[in-house]
């Protein structure tokens, strides 16, 4: 498709996207120019990004430093927060897969209200489910455990990609059901077989919008989480930031690249997806 | 949407009646038979954890137990202190270990609270003096009887731990462990550079923000997000121009006179004065003292810090910074010079505790002069006396000690939290300019009510 | 219709109804039976002090909660407008402005959707902070965030700046089902560009932007990250939102250890999730998307 354009549109799209690119860039420039700077002072720099004079050495201490106030390493850190994900990601979508089978291609009673009740929770603010959960979660004996963020990350996982995947369901044509009816196939069959192989475009962006909303959770895993050795990231993060003050800022800038560049490179490799991802959940829902 | 609600209805009166079954236990039995049912159910479950992670429990004396002991205070000398108490104490006690959790202490309020209502407490744990007593002793276990009772510990922490802070009406709950007293680091160099001297009055703070403001230097640390910093000075003007300080702020807490009163209004303006000439940064309200504060002075962007004590002399002198501590200055000559005097960390251990007596023992323990002179030499001011011949390396520290008992002592605390409240709010609003100062002092009148 | 018909589906729906009832049904219940009672969060006996309304009358009468209220109301509405009209117009220039490299710029753009609100806000703090890097590059002395007046925008500001991308993204996919014939028809008409967007290319959208407005909306009452850590909803609670509020009064270090009353603070956000959940709902049975 050609698009016409005149010189001046020309100009004025270029000048346009490199305004919004400066300021998309510039504060995360920044904070990788930080974590390069000695004590990190906002002067010593060209352009406020080029750091007069490098050095490695905050990261280095970034890793001692976690190690020795935190009790935890950045693996095992990352260790943490990809279990959590990926086993609350997992029962997610199984479960709400199967919901949204169900609410697709059934008829029965209460089923747009129940659906309206499941997709409402969207809405629900973690803290508000704080204390609560907490009681309960302690009358199980989970607390301090991987369980007692993964049983709630699950929950919060829910209501997104029954959406998504509802939404898929129901384009899926009536022919290929009738069609494995005709082979014997029964519904269960016909769901595993034929449904979710061709549904995972929809099943795709629920896994990115279930990876964004459960790796960056923070309050839940900061009350749950007691234990050093099992928290995630943000908590190990927002600890080194808020409470030991003695850190330079150079060294808090190294922890905050460290601790992005796992969401950057599975960003990177999935950039399609994300894009997809986001725009199906959003169009279907 | 009917149809929505009547569902939403349904679902509702099923979960309550699941929870109304799980919580029967506690609405059916008499206050008593709670408590019991609680103790067991906490005995068991600590005594899980212990299983687990001391494999062997026996009901001897020597039976093998861990400690677990919450704080915040995370900063290196406190850190590197308990390590060696926990030696210390270990020699003579091999079958006791220590798992010792520092957090910040924002953190910190809500991990205690959530810990308190699912029954999952350390055996000791840090309880903000003060302030929070008077929801929090409901949780602690009574220690008036049991230190005071004790000659030998009460010899040691005896005056401390018949303070306010610690107390709740009439009753100590918490041992102290460490002071605070609060004064004003002033950083030597800087005063140097600039040739200035030690401010003794507020209107000294008021002529350094001229010399200083050439390098984007303030007077005054500027950190009251952690709201007590702008309330502590408020306190330290009251007693700065009234002896009886803290009765007065006793009696208007209790209702007795009215918070609008010319020493509360002096004090006020005091402060208004102070932030209108720009002693602080303008942005003091977003900025917390443990950041920016300790930052903001360790970084030399501020002459002094507010409110600097025992907490951070080990930080202030790692730092490289030679500093020298002094009262809040005068609101006005002729007033006191006032320390702001009271306990800082504080232990508590509650009623169901499994291990009672080891931590009873531990905690008596910290009061002792062998820990005390740990603390001293970790640049900390333990609550308890510091034994004589101890030498005090910190000269920060050592400046602290020597000359906060030449001043007079205020006490800070503040217990009904809707008081608390209306002062720290009232008293941003008036500084911002947002209310006058009978507005604010009326507002606390009010709140009361 | 047969038993089976009739009652299988529910084995299908049956594990997450379950997952909700415990993990989501039981803790807002809990909450609402909370909200009749005075509870400090300490005491162990949480059903003691029975207050029947009190807490709603107090929630009524509570001028901080209103400006609680009010600050969420103008995050939601200074989001939804700004976050729309950005995400528009870079999704228009995007799409017409014949990028070699589009889909590079686009990820660049939806960057910041992906990174932690936690550490979002901590560096954007860094910048606003009175001695940090705006005022120290600009020569100036503004309380940025500690201000009676400019916290709640700050913090707005900074959740447009995290999802612009986001908004651009979900434009720039509605306009790729745009038939582009339409436009060059209108083009060959004579029309101008701003007729053009005007009565082509923003009807088209209007479904795109409701969703958009929608998800806005929902993830602008959330906001708790960014406030807790920019401003910590001070000074004297200026720029408080809700969450923020429910979690001083409930959770603070230095608050008042009202678990009670904030669960009633709770059920009132639950009150407002529930209407703009149910305004979604109408619109997406309406329009059958």
């Amino acid at each position: 498709m050609n698009k016409r354009m005149s010189l001046g549109g020309y100009i004025f799209t270029r000048i346009i996207i490199a305004l919004e690119l400066i300021i998309v860039l510039f504060p995360v420039l920044w904070i990788i120019s930080i974590s390069f700077r000695e004590g990190g002072n906002v002067n010593d720099s060209w352009l406020l990004i080029i750091p007069k004079k490098f050095t490695f050495e905050n990261y280095s201490k970034s890793v001692e430093f976690i190690h020795k106030w935190l009790g935890i390493t950045y693996q095992r850190m990352f260790f943490n927060s990809i279990l959590v994900t990926v086993i609350s990601i997992g029962i997610a979508i199984v479960i709400s897969s199967f919901a949204a089978f169900g609410f697709a291609s059934y008829k029965f009673k209460g089923k747009e209200e129940l659906y309206t009740l499941i997709i409402i929770s969207f809405m629900i603010p973690a803290q508000v489910l704080l204390i609560p959960l907490f009681l309960l979660l302690g009358k199980m004996g989970l607390i301090n455990t991987y369980a007692a963020v993964i049983l709630p990350y699950i929950t919060f996982g829910i209501p997104i990609s029954v959406l998504i995947l509802r939404g898929f369901f129901e384009q899926i044509p009536k022919e290929l059901r009738d069609a494995s009816k005709v082979d014997g196939a029964g519904d269960l069959l016909y769901f595993i077989k034929i449904v979710l192989p061709i549904s995972k475009p929809a099943i795709a962006a629920c896994i990115i919008f279930l990876f964004l909303q459960t790796w960056n959770e923070f309050l839940l895993a900061l009350v749950f989480l007691r234990n050093d050795l099992i928290q995630t990231v943000p908590v190990t993060v927002a600890k080194i930031g808020g409470g030991a003050y003695i850190i330079p800022w150079g060294i808090y800038g190294a922890a905050i690249v460290i601790s992005t560049i796992p969401v950057v490179i599975v960003f990177l490799i999935f950039q399609k997806w994300f894009i997809r991802g986001i725009t199906m959940g959003a169009i279907k829902g | 949407m009917k149809k929505i609600f009547l569902m939403f209805l349904v679902v509702a009166l099923i979960t309550s009646l699941v929870m109304i079954l799980s919580f029967a236990g506690c609405k059916t039995k008499t206050v008593a038979e709670t408590t019991v049912a609680e103790t067991t159910a906490a005995e068991t479950t600590t005594a899980e954890t212990a299983v687990a992670e001391t494999t062997a429990v026996e009901t001897t004396a020597a039976k093998p137990v861990t400690l677990t002991i919450w704080d915040w205070q995370n900063v290196e000398n406190y850190l590197k202190a308990f390590d060696e108490i926990f030696a210390l104490y270990k020699k003579d006690h091999p079958n006791v270990d220590f798992d010792h959790k520092v957090v910040t202490s924002t953190d910190y309020m809500q991990m205690l609270k959530a810990a308190i209502t699912g029954n999952e407490l350390p055996q000791i744990f840090e309880v903000w003096t003060g302030m929070q007593m008077a929801d929090y002793h409901s949780a602690l276990l009574d220690l008036t009887d049991i230190i005071l009772k004790d000659p030998e510990w009460s010899d040691w922490v005896g005056k401390q731990a018949s303070q306010l802070d610690v107390q709740f009406e009439g009753k100590t709950y918490l041992v102290p462990i460490d002071m605070w007293d609060v004064g004003v680091y002033c950083n030597n160099k800087i005063l140097n550079d600039y040739s200035l001297k030690l401010p003794n009055t507020i209107d000294d703070l008021i002529n350094m923000v001229p010399v200083l403001g050439v390098d984007n230097i303030k007077p005054l640390s500027s950190n009251f997000q952690d709201v007590w910093t702008a309330q502590f000075i408020f306190t330290v003007f009251i007693h700065q121009l009234e002896p009886k300080g803290t009765e007065m702020q006793m009696q208007a807490e209790k209702g007795e006179i009215s918070w609008n009163n010319p020493t509360f209004v002096e004090a006020c303006e005091g402060i208004k004065k102070m932030w209108d000439k720009n002693v602080f940064r303008k942005d003091a309200f977003a900025r917390a003292y443990n950041i920016d504060g300790i930052a903001e002075f360790t970084d030399k962007k501020c002459m002094g810090l507010w409110a600097g004590g025992d907490w951070y002399t080990g930080t202030v002198v790692d730092a490289g910074i030679d500093a020298t501590a002094i009262p809040f200055p005068l609101i006005k000559e002729g007033a006191t010079p006032t320390y702001l005097a009271s306990n800082g960390l504080a232990y508590a251990t509650y009623p169901e505790n499994p291990d009672l007596q080891v931590s009873l023992d531990f905690m008596k323990f910290l009061s002792s002069p062998e820990v005390s002179k740990i603390f001293v030499e970790n640049s900390i001011h333990p609550a308890a006396k510091v034994p004589e011949g101890v030498e005090i390396k910190n000269p920060l520290l050592k400046q602290i000690i020597s000359t906060a008992s030449n001043y007079r002592e205020a006490n800070p605390w503040v217990y009904n939290s809707k008081v608390s409240t209306a002062i720290t709010d009232g008293l941003a609003n008036y500084i911002l300019g947002k209310i006058t100062v009978e507005e604010f002092l009326n507002s606390i009148d009010k709140a009361m009510k | 219709m047969r038993l089976k018909e009739k009652f299988f589906p529910l084995y299908y729906t049956l594990p997450v109804i379950l997952f909700y009832l415990v993990f989501l049904f039981y803790p807002i219940f809990f909450n609402v039976i909370l909200s009749f009672f005075n509870w400090n969060g300490i005491n162990p006996n949480i059903f003691k002090d029975f207050v029947a309304f009190e807490n709603y009358k107090n929630l009524i009468l509570d001028k901080v909660f209103w400006l609680a209220f009010r600050n969420t109301i103008y995050f939601v509405i200074s989001t939804v407008i700004v976050q729309n009209l950005i995400g528009l117009f870079l999704a228009h220039i995007l799409f017409f402005g014949n990028f070699k490299y589009g889909n590079i710029l686009r990820s660049i753009i939806f960057f910041p959707t992906i990174l932690s609100p936690v550490i979002v806000s901590l560096v954007w703090k860094k910048i606003f902070i009175s001695d940090g890097l705006l005022n120290t590059i600009l020569h100036l002395d503004i309380a940025w965030l500690g201000g009676l007046y400019a916290g709640i925008w700050i913090v707005a500001f900074v959740n447009i700046w995290q999802w612009s991308g986001y908004n651009m993204v979900l434009y720039y996919a509605g306009l790729q089902s745009l038939d582009y014939q339409l436009v060059e028809a209108a083009m060959i008409d004579g029309a101008n560009w701003a007729g053009i967007v005007a009565k082509i290319v923003i009807p088209f959208l209007i479904p795109t932007i409701t969703i958009a407005s929608i998800l806005t909306v929902l993830g602008g009452f959330k906001v708790f990250d960014l406030v807790y850590i920019m401003t910590k909803g001070g000074p004297a609670h200026q720029s408080e939102v809700i969450t923020s509020y429910m979690y001083w009064l409930s959770f603070d270090a230095t608050g008042p250890n009202r678990m009670g009353y904030a669960a009633t603070v709770v059920i009132f956000s639950l009150f407002i999730a529930i209407v703009f959940a149910s305004i979604r709902m109408r619109i997406m049975f309406t329009r059958k998307i």
